[in-house]
């Protein structure tokens, strides 16, 4: 099997992936950042007093990439205003209390035989889907590439290479149906042949439960950053992405498996995307995965998963390995929520970082062939006119290399510095 | 609730700095307990005073001199001086390590930053100076080991022989420096070290290929040359250590290459007997170049500057040099080569003069009458010639035998030196030295027949020549 070059084995702790996909009840209070996406924010379409129902649009497309946002729950509007957002910033939100009723607006369900690939993907729109592996790349606007890019492939991603985050493994077992034939009707838009469903953990069940004869499901190995867009490429279709490049450059595109879902739910059933599926996982009393409206403050989930255990330190949204940390449990759940993961003192050891040694772990985890110690040191010590020849701006911030160095440098965290500069200084 | 906020990833690997240097320090303890085990105690607290004398240079040099943090518990300077001890004979005395430490720690490391930062393997360093410094007590073990003489040419048809020198080698039944004489432990160690991730293969690889393959081509015994001094030490332990050697596959494969070309000419055209040492050291002044090559434009890692460096490669070029024409280091034996009549009278007591007419030296006594004469013998050792003197009466009785000089490889040591051997040819007409086993009269020394073989024929043949070129 192909390989990409690079990576490191980090520990697994997938002990959630055998715990079914549980309910959360409604938030109280939902908060619904106007960004959730990549691109720009939605402009909000309701107004403080408003009285919504869950599924209703409350925020409309601004800009070439932007996507809708639909109230997760039934209440009324509060108020609009900057929140804690999980970027660790405030963005503006709509506070939306509920009425514990949970009244939906009407779904429409469509016969997709009658659809052509254009209406399907303004349902995809209209919907407000967006990649639900992280990024939150809004779904239409990957579904419809400029026509000089031929594509021949579309990939399901599930590797889930993250540590502890087992979401999309649950939603595979559960909801195969769903999955496969969302992948489906993403073949169909984009009139491709070729459909893969790439899965992390390997379990012979779930590969059976899988097959279909138009899909090939591969299990991957368990090398990290194996869910990366980049990397998941390389090992389905032996195919490099330059630098600079994207997917569809090279004739292929990656959805995750829980956005495969909510574009057959709202394709087949009427459904905007409010919930979603997130693992929550380390130091709580009850880790498993459950199905949480957009919106819902981490707090809540944590309370219905029986609270915290031990001195936890630190709060990750996302996995451990790009998650980002959060000092207040008042951020919402976004629609690129994978996770929340608690680490006490004990799971997440604060080192104290020391020279580097030169041992070459970081360059040689590196799946972009950075060499992250170069980055580093040239941002510590001050070259920035250096930067330029290290190709900084083609790390994805994987952490492999961090995670690989002995002397505990922050190279992530400088890279990222070195990135700013980059920008900013325009070397 | 206070909660941490940090850039990710959040979770790392176990391994640290601190570990990584503890698990070679583990690595090379089987070879060093076989070594207290074959050279006795003393050899222990060379070890031990070579280690702590490190740690207390890191430890000062980084309060009192360069002020920067202390971090001695990294177990970088416990590595270097547990190396520096392996590549030192057992004859070394304690104090004198100590000023091996101090350059070693400080000259080589701390000044140039520290940990990470230093260009020479530090171990090295202190071996060096220490040869420089005290080369009689450095050649201690030399000398011990001087006449063991392992031809190649006679090892070629023996493969019993052969295979029992090679044991011999590789289990460690051989003098030399402390750490270094257990082959196989050695490469335990090595062998845990590469299942811990630690070590790559591609550099000590390409070392002892290179060497391998440049004795095949110039006709010497490549499992003798791996087998022998220091190679299995310096290209596992040594030369791959991770600062000073290129962090790059292609240059860890170009450095391997490098070390194992200059520690082959080293042994084979110098004066020295062992190469492994100046080898890595002058590789060494390559890595930021190797490097270099892919860090494209900028020396990484290196807080000299060029001109500094430069500077820093002529001086080193310079103690080099120096160390290589050291007088002291050529071999003890040269001296009394050159005192020559010392030697002829060692070998020929009767005679009270000599004098060298046709080719051959002759021994004349008080009466100014031949009382013998004098013959110089050479056969092959693997890594160059080994010279004897004979004494013959006018019998052409062997009245002595001296070995004088050789370029052997120490730690390749049979016990050919021992009067015991050397006395059975005493009196003895050429016809009758012969080996036990061959149907003569000299006994093979345990374990060494073959080298016995050679010294024997040698003799043999040589008297052989002298009577006929007499008579
Ligand atoms: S440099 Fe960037 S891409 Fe490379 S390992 Fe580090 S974080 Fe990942
Ligand atoms: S992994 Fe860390 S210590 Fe090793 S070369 Fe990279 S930065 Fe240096």
């Amino acid at each position: 099997m192909n390989s990409f070059k690079g990576g490191t084995y980090p520990p697994k702790y997938k002990k959630t992936s055998e715990i079914a996909i549980e309910e959360i009840p409604l938030p109280k209070i939902a908060v619904v950042p106007l960004l959730q996406h990549v691109g720009s924010p939605s402009k909000p379409v309701v107004k403080a007093g408003d009285i919504v129902k869950t599924g209703q649009l409350i925020a409309e497309i601004t800009g070439l990439i932007s996507a809708r946002i639909h109230s997760p729950i039934s209440g009324k509007v509060l108020v609009i205003e900057k929140r804690l957002h999980p970027f660790g910033i405030g963005i503006e939100s709509i506070i939306i209390e509920s009425d514990e009723k949970d009244e939906r607006v009407e779904f429409h369900p469509k016969d997709i035989t009658k659809l052509f690939p254009n209406e399907i993907i303004d349902i995809i729109k209209n919907t407000g889907i967006v990649g639900l592996g992280g990024a939150g790349f809004p779904t239409h606007t990957k579904l419809w590439p400029p026509k000089d890019r031929k594509i021949d492939s579309v990939i399901l991603n599930g590797c889930e290479c993250e540590p502890y985050v087992t979401c999309d493994y649950r939603v595979m077992s559960e909801e195969t149906e769903k999955v496969i034939n969302g992948l489906k009707l993403m073949m169909k838009i984009l009139d491709v042949h070729n459909g893969y469903i790439a899965i992390g953990i390997k379990n012979k069940d779930l590969i059976e439960k899988l097959k279909d004869k138009d899909i090939k499901t591969i299990s991957m190995g368990s090398k990290y950053p194996q869910g990366a867009e980049r990397q998941l490429i390389k090992t389905v279709l032996n195919r490099k992405i330059p630098y600079g490049k994207l997917p569809m450059d090279v004739g292929c595109i990656v959805h995750n498996v829980q956005t495969a879902k909510a574009v057959y739910e709202a394709v087949y059933e009427g459904k905007p995307l409010y919930e979603r599926v997130i693992t929550v996982a380390g130091s709580v009393k009850e880790p498993g995965n459950y199905k949480v409206r957009i919106g819902t403050p981490v707090s809540e989930i944590i309370d219905y998963c029986g609270g915290l255990i031990g001195d936890v330190k630190k709060i990750i949204l996302g996995g451990p390995m790009m998650g980002l940390t959060q000092f207040s449990l008042d951020v919402p759940v976004i629609k690129g929520t994978v996770g929340i993961v608690a680490l006490t003192e004990k799971e997440n050891k604060i080192y104290e970082s020391t020279n580097c040694i030169k041992c070459g772990k970081c360059i040689n985890a590196c799946p972009e062939e950075l060499i992250p110690t170069a980055i580093s040191w040239f941002v510590e010590s001050g070259k920035y006119y250096e930067l330029a020849n290290y190709n900084p701006l083609g790390c994805t911030e994987c952490g492999s290399c961090e995670y690989e160095c002995p002397s505990k440098i922050h190279l992530v965290q400088n890279i990222r510095t070195a990135k700013k500069l980059m920008k900013t200084l325009k070397y | 609730m206070r909660f941490i906020i940090s850039s990710s990833p959040h979770i790392k690997s176990e391994e640290t700095t601190s570990k990584i240097m503890f698990s070679v320090f583990f690595a090379l303890i089987p070879a060093g307990i076989w070594g207290v085990y074959k050279f006795g105690i003393y050899s222990l607290f060379i070890i031990l005073a070579s280690v702590l004398s490190c740690v207390l240079f890191e430890y000062i040099s980084q309060k009192y001199i360069f002020k920067t943090k202390i971090n001695i518990s990294d177990g970088s300077a416990v590595l270097t001086g547990l190396l520096m001890a392996y590549c030192l004979p057992p004859s070394i005395k304690l104090w004198q390590i100590c000023i091996g430490s101090f350059f070693a720690i400080i000259l080589s490391k701390e000044s140039f930053g520290g940990i990470g930062f230093n260009i020479f393997n530090p171990a090295l360093i202190g071996r060096t100076m220490l040869w420089i410094l005290f080369p009689s007590d450095m050649l201690g073990v030399q000398i011990d080991g001087i006449t063991q003489a392992t031809p190649l040419g006679l090892l070629k048809g023996n493969t019993a022989v052969q295979v029992s020198t090679y044991l011999n080698l590789f289990i460690g039944n051989v003098p030399g420096s402390i750490g270094e004489i257990s082959k196989l432990l050695l490469i335990l160690g090595a062998l845990y070290l590469f299942w811990r991730k630690i070590i790559s293969w591609h550099l000590p690889i390409a070392y002892i290929l290179t060497v391998f393959i440049l004795s095949v081509i110039f006709g010497q015994d490549p499992v003798l040359q791996i087998l022998s001094g220091g190679l299995i030490l310096g290209a596992f332990f040594m030369a791959n250590d991770y600062t000073t050697s290129p962090v790059f596959t292609k240059g860890k494969i170009v450095f391997g290459f490098g070390c194992g070309l200059l520690t082959f000419l080293i042994r084979k055209f110098s004066s020295f007997p062992e190469g492994v040492c100046y080898a890595i050291l002058i590789m060494n002044l390559s890595v930021p170049v190797l490097d270099g090559f892919n860090f494209k434009n900028e020396v990484l890692h290196t807080k000299i500057n060029i001109r500094k460096y430069v500077y820093i490669f002529f001086i080193l070029t310079g103690i080099y040099l120096i160390a290589f024409n050291f007088p002291a280091c050529r071999g003890i034996n040269l001296k009394k080569s050159s005192d020559k009549s010392g030697i002829f009278k060692e070998v020929l007591p009767v005679a009270s003069d000599f004098r060298e007419q046709n080719d051959c030296i002759k021994g004349l006594d008080e009466n100014k009458k031949i009382a013998g004469y004098i013959l110089k013998i050479q056969f092959d050792g693997y890594s160059g010639k080994v010279n004897a003197v004979v004494g013959v009466d006018k019998e052409f009785k062997i009245t002595g035998l001296k070995i004088v000089e050789q370029n052997e490889t120490p730690g390749l040591g049979s016990k050919m030196t021992e009067k015991d051997f050397l006395n059975q040819f005493l009196g003895k007409s050429h016809e009758k030295i012969l080996l036990t086993s061959d149907g003569g009269e000299i006994d093979a020394v345990t374990s060494a027949t073959v080298s016995s073989r050679a010294i024997t024929d040698a003799v043999r043949e040589g008297i052989n020549d002298l009577k006929k070129k007499i008579e």
